[in-house]
């Protein structure tokens, strides 16, 4: 009994005690949440549920979220960058096929030596640049040319 | 309808069970996880997906009213949950899977 008491009031259990109690289910659940979106409720809403739950049991629960947020958070995560990975390849897709289109169209790009001289410089440092009959286009997405059409 | 198309398992019947138990209530995530023994890593989808389906309705506590913590955020039974989750439970008292559930509602 003595040496149970005697733990008990050693200066280092007590830190342990603070840290596994205290301080590390608030640090570690924190961290757990940041695996849900940035604009996910469930983040705020686990964070304020900690302070719900009885002290002595707050370290399990705490490693009961690092579950859901795995299989909830995570998968919303990846899903969520798997459909914004496809949306910039059909915009990529999208801008390819107008740009070609555009290149065909040479009669609605400025002439090259119409260019002030910085655009005549941002075009010469282009690598994609269609060239007839005088006229030229370069890639749009890089700010370069320039639809006299639509004037970007 | 909604009925036939979710799953029933025990989990399920013991959060409907807990969410008509008071079915005008407030329901805090913690509380109906213990309540409903439910963990939470099968209780959290499972109110995304009432809330999703429209059986429940969430809501914020008021900053106002609380002191030294961050709001709680809270689940509200809708009508259709009402109906809905009714629905199950009545289909689930018949069922021999769930006889050992004590069933607290009437």
């Amino acid at each position: 009994m003595t040496e149970l008491l005697k733990a008990l009031a050693s200066p280092w259990n007590f830190l342990w005690v603070v840290l596994v109690f205290g301080l590390a289910p608030g640090f570690c659940l924190r961290l757990i949440v940041v695996a849900y979106p940035r604009n996910d409720p469930r983040r705020q809403e686990l964070i304020a549920e900690l302070y719900a739950v009885p002290r002595v049991q707050r370290p399990l629960w705490v490693a009961e979220q690092l579950e859901v947020a795995l299989f909830e958070g995570l998968v919303h995560r990846v899903s969520a960058a798997i459909r914004s990975f496809t949306a910039r390849r059909r915009a990529q897709n999208q801008t390819d096929d107008r740009d070609a289109e555009l290149a065909v169209k040479v009669d609605h790009v400025y002439r090259a030596e119409e260019l002030p001289g910085w655009m005549q410089r941002e075009v010469h440092d282009h690598d994609r640049r269609y060239e007839c009959d005088g006229h030229v286009f370069v890639d749009g997405r890089r700010g370069g040319l320039i639809c006299k059409k639509c004037g970007r | 309808m909604y009925a036939d198309l979710m799953r029933k398992t025990r989990p399920l019947i013991q959060v409907a069970m807990t969410l008509l138990d008071d079915p005008t209530g407030r329901h805090w995530g913690y509380e109906l996880s213990r309540k409903a023994d439910v963990r939470s890593g099968v209780l959290y989808p499972m109110l995304t997906r009432f809330l999703d389906e429209g059986l429940l309705q969430d809501g914020w506590e008021d900053p106002a009213t609380i002191s030294g913590r961050p709001p709680r955020r809270y689940y509200e039974l809708t009508d259709k949950g009402l109906t809905v989750l009714g629905g199950i439970l009545q289909e689930a008292r018949r069922d021999a899977r769930f006889v050992g559930l004590a069933w607290r509602f009437a």
